[in-house]
């Protein structure tokens, strides 16, 4: 055996991953950009068809926010296949390169490759159907993502994002297959099972039998009488839970890391 | 080079599939790895590679753990599982994104053994037949260069020609540097090529011995010397009745793998066993 570099992250052979990975999935990974394209413009058109006009700016921020965690979510959820199919797993888990370097090239795949090339092909399909679909007397306005008075909600989604990205990553190499179908399922188990724990437990603490239904992180809303009442943290402190996203996508991010170095056949 | 030690494996905790079972594989041989459906040939390949990990016990490679996966282990490992997977990359392609991994990776080779295999160039890989893919991949593995060398099932889906050109190619890449392993169910395949059988049954090793040595100890008799009592296990082959007898001459005898395998598999072994499992220097007397 020769004597070897860093046994855990290695630039060159991280390249050498990087490039290896581009060369067998780029047919794939354009053929998606093209197809999420056409079902963007399609969308999107189709909405613009029914009402006679282009979609309004807000319109256009919600389509934004919807395509980019529905596409990244279902994007993450398949960045780990090449581990779920025995014939290629043999190959993807033996090749010569670190479990962290095989980890890190699907997650720059799922998050911040994916954001560079979704932002430009949403802005494509956008711009088509606004200025294809612009109606009498309208003025054709782009929606501006980059806007200072858009930051907080681009902040928001980008947030949002990063924790669904954890999810579809864990999920990516946790199942073998159906990876989107079965990691949707199994968060929206975990929710319904979560949400109806706090609820109870929240029940048991406050005494309130006409509570309504609080997910964890929420505050506590029950009437009496004619009055409705809610518990919730001080704002500064709420603040605080605009990290829990992050934090569980790290964890969700750590697990999924784990679960590379853990995978057998 | 490949040291297990006391190594339990399953699938369900219910039927291990293994227990306690050792094995030292070296540098300078190839293994020929014998089993029924179902004994673990693949299972403990994959233990070897570090593709399933022990529940108890070791599996080093260079005194690294397996399961471990370093990619210093990994540059000096090639394992060709028996259904090869081949990406949308043409044989070019797949060298210049592949080969650097592999340090002793060497390029002339690799277009040597296409050639004498018949390989075409310039189309995609998933284009190619499933014998072509596997005669690629067979191809890449060698010309890998690596240390070690697990095969499994090699021959599997190989027409004739290329069969001859594999073993040809196999033991002209042999060397004093290299194991190789090779795991088969058609023992008549690798019979001339591989110097050291390891057969696998009811969940442990039951040989682990060098074709010259086996030659040594035992007689592969055929026709009336078959037919003589004494013998650990007979049967019958197209040639007439064959056995399997303790060598007391010390004549040379071709070890008949297929009948081997058999005898050491058969439900009244032990005594096979007990003879085989003497030291070499009791059994000639």
């Amino acid at each position: 055996m020769r004597p070897s570099s860093n046994q855990t992250f290695s630039f060159p052979r991280f390249a050498r991953l990087f490039g290896r990975h581009t060369a067998e999935h780029l047919p794939a990974y354009l053929l998606t950009a093209a197809v999420g394209l056409g079902l963007m413009f399609v969308v999107m058109g189709f909405l613009t068809y029914l009402q006679k006009s282009a979609p309004s700016v807000m319109a256009q921020g919600i389509f934004f926010m919807l395509f980019v965690l529905g596409g990244g979510v279902v994007f993450a959820s398949t960045v780990f296949a090449q581990f779920g199919e025995r014939r290629r797993a043999s190959v993807a888990l033996l090749l010569p390169a670190s479990h962290f370097e095989k980890w890190l090239v699907a997650w720059l795949y799922s998050l911040p490759i994916f954001l560079l090339a979704f932002t430009p092909l949403f802005y494509l399909a956008d711009a088509a159907v606004v200025y294809a679909g612009v109606g009498p007397g309208q003025t054709p306005e782009v929606v501006n993502i980059f806007a200072a008075s858009a930051r907080q909600e681009i902040g928001g989604v980008l947030w949002f994002l990063t924790l669904l990205n954890g999810v579809g990553l864990w999920g990516a190499i946790y199942f073998e297959k159906a990876h989107f179908i079965k990691t949707a399922f199994a968060v929206l188990l975990l929710m319904g099972v979560l949400s109806t724990l706090n609820h109870q437990v929240l029940k048991l603490i406050v005494g309130k039998a006409d509570m309504r239904v609080a997910p964890p992180f929420t505050a506590v809303v029950f009437s009496e009488g004619q009055q409705f009442f809610r518990i919730g943290l001080p704002d500064d402190q709420m603040n605080w839970l605009a990290w829990v996203p992050l934090l569980l996508a790290g964890l969700l991010w750590l697990a999924s890391y784990f679960r590379v170095t853990e995978k057998q056949l | 080079m490949v040291r297990i030690r006391n190594l339990d494996f399953g699938y369900s905790r219910r039927v291990p599939l293994f227990q306690n079972l050792s094995l030292s594989l070296d540098r300078g041989h190839i293994y020929g790895l014998l089993g029924k459906n179902g004994a673990g040939k693949t299972t403990l390949l994959k233990n070897i590679v570090g593709l399933a990990f022990p529940w108890a016990g070791t599996c080093l490679i260079d005194e690294q753990p397996a399961a471990a996966r370093r990619p210093e282990v990994l540059e000096d490992l090639f394992f060709l599982p028996e259904e090869v997977y081949a990406p949308a990359l043409t044989a070019e392609q797949f060298v210049a994104h592949t080969a650097g991994f592999y340090p002793r990776f060497n390029a002339e080779q690799l277009y040597e053994y296409l050639q004498e295999l018949e390989v075409p160039r310039g189309a995609k890989l998933n284009k190619f037949s499933h014998g072509q893919q596997k005669k690629f991949m067979i191809a890449f593995a060698l010309a890998a260069n690596t240390g070690l060398l697990v095969l499994d099932e090699p021959t599997n889906g190989l027409d004739i020609p290329s069969k001859v050109q594999f073993r040809k190619i196999l033991a002209s890449a042999l060397s004093e540097e290299r194991c190789m392993v090779i795991s088969t169910h058609q023992v008549r395949d690798l019979e001339s090529l591989i110097d050291t059988v390891v057969v696998v049954h009811n969940r442990e090793i039951v040989l682990n011995e060098e074709i010259d040595q086996l030659a040594e100890r035992l007689t592969f008799a055929t026709g009336q010397e078959a037919e003589a009592p004494g013998a650990f296990h007979t049967g019958m082959s197209v040639r007439g009745p064959v056995a399997i007898r303790p060598n007391e001459t010390g004549a040379y005898s071709r070890v008949d793998l297929e009948l081997l395998f058999n005898a050491l598999t058969s439900a009244d072994a032990a005594p096979f066993y007990a003879y085989l499992n003497q030291p070499s220097h009791a059994s000639v007397q």
